[in-house]
């Protein structure tokens, strides 16, 4: 067995993990979607704003990380428009507002809403992710005078009246927690959400303990969750058999691996011995 | 060949030309590769355009702010730092972006990171849950454990040694959830591909594009292998 | 030439912004908002300006090149094609919003940089048999967690056996949690302490990179 799992030509591990993740998609497997604390946290929040509140969407969203923030995006949006809120979209990299008109809003369903008194794309903020956060916390109409389409704000009726974070009723930032954290909630005390990667879901845990988040959608699987709680069927929960079927492939190799080199080291030992 | 079928080509050929990578480093990785760096470059500036025409001439051909007009000269003069001679003149605006982002993230570590913490660390060692009891205990000696194995000054000795021991551990089990954090994210981003591609409009197009590739690929392999036994 | 400007000049300003961008958080007067407001603006404005550099170093190095016909000459040539087919359309009638640009954006790029990505998920396959090894008791204790967690983050983990989200959720909510905060706790110091040595103009790597002299 320790042979066959050293093979000098590892791309049957390539193959087959083609394999595992094509087969669910083609013939999906129907796995339940458990739905966890920080996602139902996140629902809530929601669930209970006023309609008609002004609630701000930040987002690194690009191309590149499309696949881990963009269902939690889109279900979150999804969610806003369907609870009838009032949406600023922001961007805290140069992909996220134009990826957000050609990608995300053209897969909901806006329920009636108008751009512009509605819903607004701001465009996005230039800078490290704590200065472009800061500046639209803060000084949001000194950086900003037109949004993505190039319209002046004040002739946006959804930006009447709205100059810092503190006239939004929720933030919600897709990307790294720590920015928002210290930008977002810190000075304004305002319920955070975020959307963030898979892998750094478990090093935002501690913020979400503390009372800092209102809460967490972590990356594909948290969209599935969430999609499941709106109604919504996205990507989250069409890759969730494959993402499923991944995972179990991985932690399979993982034991193999080293059950392989525990029994090597044995029989190294024992003919040592 | 109709718009619609010269997008999907597009789309799934480019995305099969990065995957040939895993089999060979080829011509069609390196194809992806450079089209990959030209794009996102040209992308990047053309936004960069866009900010700076928002954020700062409008307001000066306006007559609003005409103090953007230093914001310029600032943002010109990094662009120094492609002359031997004057590339000293670029470290005034970096010195800019530094301390603003040096103040702004100063401003709120201190209570977003620092101060909210301890406090959330600050639990009942003593509740009528045992399970709760006992994984409030574990949650203060590890914070603390954790705390101490970064102080590489002052605390020698063997208890010292043991609790440096106990953070390192709980360390490792940290790692470990990271570690699957990071499985979760590598593995979604695959499977968001594959999703794209076995989609109903795309299936039939990465069959026949892929076979095609995979012929093109294992035959320069052959042919080269023949002539270089030649 | 004084090293004043080179060297004194960038630390007094870095010192000087970031202590009145602290100072403005803590103390409420409408003209520091102002002020700090403006300020932040024109970080904006040189951020947006610091991302032309990579198009400049990228001709630079390119045009080099194809110039000396380099070995794979033709795709850097390649390289600067695009680029500038995607500048050139980018920049036509209202910024990028031209059919050109946005196909390329839609077609081309989203695809190629998802999958730039996403090759990743091969390597950590093919590490996990063959590289993830249990060799002492740190190694070990992060695979025992990192299996857990893997199966608790999939669906699939809660179908196999119950008690495997149950596990997997525990070492999330606890020594994951713990340890984290550690680590959150001591990055909020270290951000601290690098800052204050940024206000006191001990720090000087950022003046690094450009400049050429040693620093003093």
């Amino acid at each position: 067995m320790a042979k066959y799992l050293s093979l000098k030509d590892y791309r049957w591990i390539y193959f087959l993990l083609i394999i595992v993740v094509s087969w669910p998609l083609l013939s999906p497997l129907g796995l339940p979607v458990p739905v966890g604390k920080s996602t139902k946290m996140a629902f809530d929040t929601i669930e209970k704003l006023p309609p008609g509140s002004l609630v701000a969407v930040s987002s690194v969203l690009s191309g590149g990380n499309w696949p881990d923030l963009g269902p939690p995006q889109t279900a979150l949006a999804q969610h806003l428009f369907k609870k009838k809120m009032k949406i600023v979209f922001i961007g805290a990299v140069d992909e996220a507002p134009t990826i957000l008109e050609t990608t995300l809003l053209p897969r909901i369903n806006k329920y009636g809403a108008e751009y512009g008194v509605d819903y607004v794309n701001l465009g996005f903020i230039a800078g490290a992710p704590d200065v472009a956060e800061a500046a639209f916390a803060t000084s949001l109409r000194k950086v900003l005078t037109v949004d993505f389409t190039g319209k002046p704000l004040d002739q946006l009726p959804i930006m009447k009246g709205v100059n810092t974070l503190a006239d939004f009723k929720l933030v919600i930032h897709i990307g790294m927690a720590e920015d928002p954290v210290r930008q977002y909630y810190t000075p304004f005390k305002i319920p955070l959400i975020v959307g963030v990667y898979g892998m750094m879901g478990p090093h935002y845990i501690p913020y979400l303990e503390a009372g800092q988040l209102a809460g967490m959608i972590v990356g594909l699987r948290g969209a599935a969750e969430y999609e499941y709680l709106v109604g919504f069927v996205g990507e989250g929960l069409q890759g969730s058999d494959a993402l499923s079927m991944t995972h179990l492939l991985v932690a399979v190799f993982v034991i193999l691996g080293n059950a392989s080199y525990l029994y090597s080291t044995r029989t190294r030992t024992k003919k040592e011995g | 060949m109709n718009m619609l079928d010269l997008t999907i080509v597009t789309t799934v050929f480019l995305t099969l030309c990065v995957y040939t990578f895993v089999y060979k480093e080829s011509a069609f990785w390196r194809f992806a590769e450079q089209t990959f760096i030209g794009l996102a470059l040209g992308y990047t500036f053309v936004l960069a355009i866009q900010q700076i025409l928002t954020v700062a001439w409008i307001p000066i051909s306006t007559g609003k702010n005409y103090l953007f007009i230093g914001a310029l000269i600032l943002g010109f003069l990094l662009y120094a730092r492609f002359s031997k001679k004057h590339a000293w003149i670029s470290r005034w605006p970096t010195a800019v972006l530094i301390g603003i982002g040096t103040g702004v993230a100063m401003r709120t570590v201190v209570e977003g990171q620092i101060v909210t913490q301890i406090t959330a660390t600050f639990l009942p060692l003593v509740t009528t849950d045992p399970l709760k009891t006992f994984n409030n205990i574990a949650i203060v000696v590890m914070v603390l454990s954790t705390l101490f194995f970064f102080t590489f000054t002052g605390g020698k000795g063997k208890a010292a040694g043991n609790v440096r021991t106990l953070g390192r551990y709980t360390l490792m089990l940290t790692f470990g959830a990271a570690f699957g954090g990071t499985v979760l994210t590598r593995m979604t981003l695959f499977v968001g591909r594959f999703t794209y591609l076995w989609a109903p409009a795309q299936r039939y197009y990465l069959l026949a594009i892929g076979a095609g590739m995979l012929i093109i690929l294992a035959s320069y392999e052959k042919i080269s292998q023949i002539l270089t036994k030649k | 030439m004084s090293t004043f400007p080179r060297s004194q000049v960038p630390l007094i300003i870095a010192s000087f912004l970031a202590t009145f961008m602290i100072l403005e958080f803590f103390i409420d007067l409408p003209i520091l908002r102002t002020v700090s407001s403006d300020i932040q603006s024109w970080g904006v404005v040189i951020s947006a300006f610091a991302l032309g550099i990579g198009v400049i170093t990228l001709i630079r190095n390119n045009v080099g090149i194809v110039r000396r016909r380099e070995k794979d000459w033709p795709y850097y040539l390649w390289c600067l094609v695009i680029m500038f087919t995607m500048i050139g359309s980018g920049l036509i009638g209202p910024l990028g919003k031209h059919p050109i640009f946005l196909w390329l954006y839609n077609n081309a790029f989203i695809h190629l940089s998802s999958t730039m990505y996403s090759i990743l998920a091969f390597f950590i396959t093919s590490a996990a048999i063959r590289a993830f090894r249990a060799r002492n008791i740190d190694a070990a204790l992060v695979l025992i967690s990192g299996v857990f967690v893997i199966m608790t983050l999939a669906p699939v983990g809660a179908v196999i056996w119950s008690g495997i989200p149950l596990i997997g959720q525990w070492f999330l909510d606890i020594p994951n949690m713990a340890g984290m905060r550690g680590i959150i706790i001591g990055i909020g110091l270290g951000v601290l302490s690098l800052g204050v040595r940024t206000i006191l103009g001990h720090e000087r790597a950022h003046l690094g990179g450009a400049g050429g002299e040693k620093q003093s």
